[in-house]
């Protein structure tokens, strides 16, 4: 018997799936993205008549690397356009205000949704494959180019929350790279993971924003 | 013609081919349902800057792979890709059908990156460069991943043992 060819058993496999029309339902999705972009940068042109030129609110107790206030240099007045996902039981509302906080300093920092054509925020309760249990923040940004002058090699920005073993000796984060990717480590043992993020200085600075200090 | 018009008319013309794809990554209709649709949805936002490139087709793509290794990392928090796959499911004369319901089966349990590698290599037919560039990662981690989701194949279909000479580079 001849071997069959893998390439044909994938054939095979995927004409398994029965054909839809899928018209209306993306485009009431790509509706209710483009309506929420709008709404977002509806708010920002409000907050920027009403601080007199700050282009991105700043978190209180927070440094956003990036961010330009007063028209100081380039900036961008585009928000990152988001898809947020709390669908997942048991996610509290504090808990998705939270992962909120963090989307929004992540989008500053990265310089807005000019640059980044999509924001994820997302909370899991029950950890994640890679073995971090427990509760997870995620924040995760894409970018329609990977490569040089991005925070990742990758076609977008992970960064996961969790809390690990406190660290109450530490004086301050702790942000070192490891194993390809950069991380953060606070005295009360919350970690920050960005995946497949260059040790920069800039890379650096966003791990180290307290927003990320998510279990403090 | 309207920038939405346009991309309606991608829509219809390439979800059938996006929703084989997807089921390949997925294994399941509604989850492939889904990653088109959001892949779709997604890529409507920069709409106007893929159609002047004519890069519609490979972005969607892009954010179908990635959104799948997402939805992977959110959705099984207890999965091992490297769990218990049978030893010998496949006897000697067994028939098409079940090696393609043992390899579909097969395909499941590998990691997403893994899928994602051989549907790009040998469902696409996409060069090792190109699904390193898909994939943002080198072209190195193409091969290892190949290799190692062929390995994981041939536990359950011996009889596939040759299709890695074919075809892709």
């Amino acid at each position: 018997m001849t071997p069959p060819a893998l390439r044909d058993l994938l054939e095979e496999i995927s004409g398994e799936v029965r054909p839809v029309d899928l018209s209306d339902r993306v485009s009431r999705t790509a509706k209710r993205v483009r309506r929420r972009r709008a709404l977002i940068t509806g708010a920002v042109a409000i907050a920027l008549l009403g601080t007199g030129g700050a282009v991105w609110s700043q978190l209180p107790g927070t440094a956003s690397p990036g961010i330009q206030v007063g028209g100081a240099g380039p900036v961008s007045t585009v928000p990152c356009p988001v898809f947020d996902n709390f669908a997942q039981g048991g996610v509290t509302p504090a808990e998705q205000a939270r992962a909120t906080d963090m989307g929004t300093a992540l989008c500053a920092a990265l310089g807005g949704g000019a640059k980044f054509s999509q924001l994820e925020e997302w909370v899991s309760t029950g950890g994640l494959s890679g073995g971090y249990p427990g509760l997870v923040y995620n924040i995760q940004a894409h970018h329609p180019e990977a490569g040089a002058g991005n925070p990742t090699e990758q076609g977008e920005i992970w960064l996961a929350v969790w809390k690990g073993r406190p660290a109450p000796a530490a004086d301050g984060v702790k942000v070192t790279s490891r194993d390809g990717s950069l991380s953060a480590v606070w005295p009360d043992g919350t970690t920050v993971n960005m995946e497949a993020g260059k040790d920069t200085p800039a890379n650096r600075a966003i791990l180290a924003n307290p927003v990320f200090d998510a279990f403090r | 013609m309207r920038a939405d018009e346009g991309f309606d008319d991608f829509v219809r013309a390439r979800t059938p081919a996006l929703l084989r794809t997807a089921y390949l990554l997925t294994g399941d209709q509604h989850l492939a349902e889904d990653l088109v649709q959001t892949a779709l949805a997604k890529s409507s936002l920069a709409w106007r800057r893929l159609e002047r490139t004519d890069s519609a087709e490979a972005y969607v793509r892009r954010v179908m792979y990635h959104q799948q290794v997402s939805w992977w990392r959110r959705r099984t928090p207890a999965e091992s890709p490297y769990g218990h796959l049978p030893e010998a499911p496949v006897s000697d004369s067994a028939d098409r059908t079940a090696t393609r319901i043992a390899v579909a089966d097969a395909l499941m349990r590998l990691t997403p990156r893994q899928r994602a590698v051989l549907v790009l290599r040998y469902f696409d037919d996409q060069p090792d460069s190109v699904v390193a560039d898909l994939l943002g990662c080198s072209i190195g981690t193409v091969k290892s991943q190949t290799h190692k989701a062929l390995a994981r194949l041939r536990v359950v279909a011996p009889e596939l043992a040759d299709f890695d000479t074919e075809g892709s580079s």
